[in-house]
């Protein structure tokens, strides 16, 4: 019974990290940039949450709502302010490296002024208590709650990407920046737009996270960046459906460590890490024949 | 037509308001770092004229094309797009105004064919864009089959049929096109070309670079490359009776009258 658990789990936990992830990945694919200050957007989403459920007495769930707007106008606010800088530099890849760190480190820094050094957290009740049962086993209800709403943003994103122009054009951005201006798109409000959405997706992951992570402190961005780019990694740079897959493996790798083996779960991103970058250097999904 | 002592750098040059040409090319000078490609390079494109830019490998074909496409700032020159100074556009905005280059990759490859298509035709309004698809899917009807395959799937020759699909479907009035038949086997390169020609009739005016002569059967006129510089610009008779020009590009039995 241990196995199904750990295999139900780990799906549940892996849709919750494809939405980890995909944030993170848009922005690379359309920019070639690895944000690293993604897992401190995420951190200011638990937050939000916990101030949600404590000082607006919502539910939770409502700061994925109410952070749509901040997180699309700040994050595109963000990039706009930066993007042309970035796009003059000599070195672009080693500029945006240095920028997202300190902007991660300004994030930390003003998180921790402003909601003090220690974890907070929103109890699993406020989703509701009963625990869902399924095969015979019974699983916290904030794992499917959280899965469910993580499922319904991913959905929305992938109906953005695939069925709106916007969207369409930000596919083509992720295909060839070259290409993409030779037809006439402005890559540049794409890119800013990417951002934006980027924004709100890590935004979101941590509305959820405050459940799932355990709580939230102010500096816990950097260890969520490097399980959400271990997830990237996994589905392959700059491939969001891969990403889906990728959160899945590491769902599925951690929970089976978490149960088998716990004491090593901590290293689960780090070797699936290695191992992807050695075997599999552009994701699991690619194809040896594919035409960059 | 041509005109070698053409408007230099920094000279005012007043376009005459008959101006034929839909393109100028004025004293364009463009380099990639620090090493200078091109040198005051002048050429004219009237409406629905075929100009093919013939040069060697290293001539500064592609770098004009992309520097006309908006994808290299120049160093110096001027280029006017029907009377506009396009000199400062983003490739973007260059596109959506008609200047549309077919790169040599030309598609999307991670997108199926179908969206290339619609991304093709990113500058047209909804029902326009509507019919320009249809039209580029009656020409390349061998594309309507595979609207949902991925562009990167395609064979070479397909691809680059894709390519061409893809610009007509924007409805350019110039078309960039650079080394069509870079990578194909012959009968492709013959395909394309029939598939140039089949343009003639109210198409777009076309600037092609190319090596290979096979494309020379569609020019209007012809502008020769070398070194950066334009060595040449006449028809194909004139390109003819020049005799280290003929001889270069078309071997020994170029120099017999065609």
């Amino acid at each position: 019974m241990l196995f199904e658990f750990a295999v139900v789990a780990g799906i549940l936990f892996g849709v919750y990290y494809a939405l980890l992830g995909v944030g993170l990945n848009l922005v690379f694919g359309v920019l070639q940039v690895v944000n690293l200050a993604h897992g401190d957007v995420v951190m200011l989403g638990s937050y939000l949450a916990f101030e949600a459920y404590y000082a607006w007495h919502l539910n939770p769930l409502w700061a994925v709502v109410i952070g749509v707007v901040p997180a699309l106008v700040a994050g595109g606010a963000l990039y706009a302010g930066v993007g042309p800088r970035l796009a003059r530099a000599a070195d672009p890849e080693m500029l945006s490296l240095v920028l997202f760190f300190g902007i991660s480190q300004i994030i930390e820094a003003l998180a921790t002024v402003a909601f003090g050094n220690n974890q907070r957290s929103v109890p699993a009740s406020s989703l509701g208590a009963a625990p869902l049962r399924i095969l015979g086993e019974r699983y916290p209800r904030d794992w499917w709650v959280v899965a469910g709403v993580s499922a319904f943003v991913l959905a929305a994103l992938f109906a953005y990407l695939y069925a709106s122009p916007v969207g369409r054009a930000t596919r083509a951005v992720m295909s060839s920046p070259r290409e993409s201006a030779a037809v006439g798109i402005d890559v540049r409000r794409v890119s800013v737009a990417t951002f934006g959405v980027g924004t709100f997706l890590a935004a979101s992951a941590g509305v959820l996270g405050v459940f799932l992570l355990g709580g939230v402190n102010p500096t816990e961005g950097v260890s969520i960046t490097v399980t959400a780019f271990a997830v990237i990694v996994l589905g392959g740079l700059g491939n969001a459906p891969g990403t889906v897959l990728g959160g899945l493996v590491f769902g599925l790798a951690t929970e089976l460590t978490q149960t088998y083996a716990s004491t090593w779960s901590g290293l689960v991103p780090y070797v699936l890490l290695l191992v992807v970058m050695l075997a599999r250097p552009k994701g699991l999904l690619s194809k040896s024949a594919r035409v960059a | 037509m041509a005109d070698p002592h053409g408007p230099r750098e920094g000279q005012a040059t007043p376009l005459p308001s008959a101006d034929p040409a839909l393109l100028r090319v004025e004293g364009l000078s463009v380099a990639h770092g620090a090493l200078q490609v091109l040198w005051e390079v002048d050429l004219h494109l009237a409406e629905g004229e075929i100009l093919v830019v013939l040069g060697a490998n290293g001539a500064g074909k592609s770098t004009l094309l992309s520097a006309i496409g908006g994808h290299l700032p120049p160093l110096g020159g001027r280029l006017v797009l029907d009377k506009v100074d396009i000199t400062r556009l983003p490739a973007s905005r260059r596109a959506r105004m008609g200047l549309i280059l077919m790169t040599e990759q030309g598609v999307f490859p991670d997108l199926s064919v179908g969206e290339n298509l619609r991304l093709g035709a990113w500058r047209l309004g909804r029902s326009e864009a509507a019919a320009s698809i249809e039209e580029a899917l009656t020409r390349f009807e061998e594309l309507a089959g595979r609207l949902r395959s991925p562009a990167g799937s395609l064979s070479g020759g397909q691809r680059k049929m894709l390519g061409l699909a893809k610009a007509l479907a924007g409805r350019p009035r110039v078309l960039v096109l650079d080394e069509p038949s870079a990578g194909l086997s012959p009968l492709y390169v013959k395909q394309v070309v029939a598939d140039l020609a089949s343009l003639r009739r109210d198409g777009p005016a076309v600037l092609l670079a190319e090596q290979n002569v096979a494309f020379l059967e569609l020019a209007d006129r012809v502008a020769v490359l070398e070194g950066g510089r334009v060595r040449f610009t006449g028809s194909l008779t004139e390109l003819r009776r020049d005799e280290a020009l003929a001889e270069a590009f078309f071997g020994l039995e170029g120099r017999a009258p065609a």
